[in-house]
């Protein structure tokens, strides 16, 4: 099965300019899915923390997103229990002129940046809405617990 | 066509599931909503109507390893039930036993397999075989 010229180019520069903090690289058995690593941004909960994730690009890339989710357990009101991820150009906001280096720069933003009135998990997004420094506190928490390496 | 891997695979099984499927006589979610890696499911057969497991309500964990979905789940019934290829000591699935599991490809689902076992349910051998009370498990 040939891989789309398109994904071959975008592999290629993943792996020989990898974007700042970000790690990203194909299973040798299906070179669709991708193994990811995003550091924690600094002056962010989930600073110092490493984070995994898996990354698959469907038939229909690019024309359609590419699907992620975290592997790593994180406390982060648009990420769920099971890593699934809410941001709007894995979603409605998508375009074929996105890539998966601005993909993974986006989700490394997310951490920066969470954004409780669009939330996915919701227990998180009330802590986060009604005291922000406790929930970032468990953030820190989880990092330390789950992310450090 | 591309290979969807097991961890995608399943979230889209689960995301099917969680919206429902067909008239509600088969469901299935995670055990544990936290289990990242959706090994273990738990299944509901509603007995299908004009047989002996007509209004009966089956429960049924599924198990899917690494290898799923290059292989089936492993599938036990937790109630009580007499089917040909349920052991009868702990409710264990044979899957050489089952059609939807022995002949296992990549149309198969959880949804699939819950979906065959209600056929068989129902099937002219085993819509009659007498029944352990209900309510039972193993």
């Amino acid at each position: 099965m040939a891989l789309p010229k398109r994904i071959i180019k975008e592999t290629e520069r993943l792996v020989a300019d990898p974007a700042p903090g970000i790690t990203a690289a194909p299973h040798e058995d299906n070179l669709r899915y991708f193994d990811v690593t995003i550091q924690g941004p600094d002056g962010s909960p989930f600073q110092n923390g490493v984070f995994h994730l898996e990354l698959f690009l469907p038939e229909e890339y690019p024309m359609s997103p590419p699907k992620v989710r975290f592997l790593t357990k994180i406390y982060h009101p648009n990420i769920d229990k099971l890593g699934r991820i809410c941001l709007d150009i894995l979603k409605d906001k998508w375009s074929p002129a996105l890539q998966i280096r601005t993909v993974l720069l986006s989700i490394q933003a997310l951490l920066s940046a969470p954004n409780p009135d669009d939330p996915l998990a919701t227990d998180v997004a009330k802590h986060y809405k009604e005291n922000e420094k406790d929930a970032q506190r468990v953030s820190r928490e989880w990092t330390e617990k789950y992310a450090s390496q | 066509m591309a290979k969807i891997p097991r961890n995608f695979r399943l979230l889209e099984e689960l995301e099917k599931g969680e919206k429902g499927i067909g008239d509600g006589s088969c469901s299935y979610g995670l055990e544990d909503g936290d289990d990242i890696m959706m090994s273990n499911w738990n299944g509901t057969i509603i007995g299908p109507g004009h047989t002996v497991h007509e209004n009966r309500i089956y429960s049924l964990k599924i198990h899917c390893d690494q290898s799923y979905p290059d292989k089936p789940p492993t599938v036990q019934f937790l109630s009580r039930v007499n089917l040909p290829f349920v052991n009868q000591t702990d409710g264990k699935v044979d899957p050489n036993k089952l059609n939807v599991l022995a002949q296992w490809g990549k149309d198969s689902s959880i949804e699939t397999v819950l979906v065959g076992i209600r056929r068989e349910m129902g099937s002219f051998n085993n819509r009659k075989l007498p029944q352990p009370p209900e309510g039972t498990t193993f």
